[in-house]
């Protein structure tokens, strides 16, 4: 059974499921609202979740979800899928400050299927860290969100930068491309 | 494991007598552990996990195609040898005998493969590698060309990425001559191969353009940051639009 970040519950019913704090769960509930607008600004569309949960000595983790498939151009047989996971560990309020230390995770899957080209399967996921020290004055949540999408830029510009350049550059090393060979100079 | 690894890469090792390279697959197969290499007509012993040859000796008469095949093979051999040296950098190519290799004249059908493979191991991993089977049919007089040809990169800084791409080709032509035939098999082969590349060009482009831009955008369409102060008025807006039954992600229905 898991609990449902958006009604508390845990579906199937569970007798004596952890449930968090009521502090916890208000912050949930918030984080679970915005993120959900963050993420129809970004993604257009997908779905979100986000999980909050105690830790030890006042820290707290909370998990923010993202999931989005797509499809490609029309007439073009091409499915693409993202899936984003952020863990944020969020350390015991400090003289007006907290520790938070983000761990992200991108999975992207591209697909391209048609008999005449081929398949064509970009597959895989990048991984990064961030940790900043902030003041709470404006709450965990506003912190927490701009950690989240500054994260995702970069990711996605990293994601970007290895699935289309990286791996193309590999392909035009074995095989240069028409133009790279005639430039070649001529064996003397 | 190793054996069947090497197979399906098509690892190729420089022969000991620096003649040249053996490609390891299925069709230079004697056994479990020796190879053939047609192009210099000698058997390599090879260690599948150090991925060395650890002798050679030349290949007896009956592990060799008769004379006449032998035209035909070694003709094919030259100009996709010379399409491989041109095309890819680190390319190696072979043509082995698939059947009718004791065929002394016209009169019966027969096979070839064709083998190419361009890789880089290390540190990073990514092949080009195509197998072109050819069957030589005595009776129409064509030749009937079947082309599969695979591309693989692995990539793994900051990361984890895999391209995986292949794609099956048909293809005919003439019986011809051997140094015909090998013209036109290489021009074949070199027309499907670049027509090939091509297209993965365009799978790129394509999944980059469209498929990857549909998933997140670089920004929200306001062309700003998202106002995580503003929370308050974000969430108001969204129970409004709810209400009101507008915009995108309404569950309300009136």
């Amino acid at each position: 059974p898991f609990r449902s970040p958006w009604s508390n519950i845990y579906e199937p019913p569970l007798e004596d499921g952890t449930v968090p704090s009521e502090e916890m769960r208000n912050l949930e509930v918030e984080a679970n609202e915005v993120f959900s607008v963050y993420r129809d600004q970004y993604y257009e569309g997908g779905i979100s979740s986000v999980y909050i949960w105690e830790d030890e000595d006042e820290s707290f983790i909370a998990c923010f979800l993202i999931k989005k498939d797509g499809q490609g151009k029309r007439g073009y047989m091409q499915i693409g899928s993202w899936d984003a996971i952020h863990v944020i560990q969020v350390g015991p309020e400090e003289e007006g400050a907290a520790h938070y230390c983000l761990n992200s995770t991108v999975m992207l899957s591209l697909t391209t299927d048609n008999k005449q080209s081929g398949t064509f399967n970009l597959s895989g996921s990048i991984r990064r860290q961030m940790s900043m020290t902030l003041a709470v004055a404006d709450g965990h949540l506003v912190n927490m969100g701009k950690m989240i999408e500054e994260m995702e830029g970069k990711l996605r510009n990293s994601l970007d930068q290895v699935y289309f350049g990286k791996t193309r550059e590999m392909v035009c090393t074995l095989r240069p491309p028409p133009e790279v060979l005639n430039m070649r100079l001529p064996d003397s | 494991a190793y054996p069947e690894y090497n197979k399906t890469h098509l690892l190729s090792l420089q022969l000991p007598d620096r003649s040249g390279d053996i490609i390891i697959t299925t069709y230079g197969e004697i056994d479990r552990n020796n190879y053939l290499d047609p192009r210099t007509a000698q058997i390599a012993t090879v260690d599948h996990v150090k991925q060395t040859c650890t002798k050679l000796r030349p290949a007896a008469d009956e592990e060799l195609p008769s004379a006449y095949i032998e035209e035909f093979r070694s003709a094919i051999d030259y100009e996709v040898s010379k399409y491989v040296g041109e095309a890819y950098p680190k390319g190696v190519s072979a043509v082995y005998c698939t059947n009718g290799k004791d065929l002394e004249e016209p009169g019966a059908d027969f096979g070839l493969a064709v083998v190419i493979s361009a890789a880089r191991r290390s540190p990073r991993n990514f092949c080009w590698r195509s197998i072109w089977t050819l069957e030589f049919s005595y009776a129409f007089q064509l030749v009937e060309i079947k082309g599969k040809i695979q591309v693989d990169a692995h990539y793994f800084e900051e990361g984890n990425v895999q391209l995986d791409t292949d794609v099956d080709c048909k293809d005919s032509t003439i019986m011809q001559s051997p140094e015909d035939t090998g013209h036109t098999v290489a021009n074949i082969i070199r027309h499907h191969e670049s027509e090939y590349f091509s297209s993965l060009e365009e799978s790129y482009l394509n999944l980059s353009d469209a498929t990857f831009k549909d998933l997140r955008r670089k920004l929200p369409v306001t062309r700003t940051l998202f106002p995580w102060h503003n929370t308050h008025a974000i969430t108001l807006t969204r129970d409004l639009a709810k209400e009101l039954g507008i915009g995108k992600g309404s569950h309300v229905t009136r």
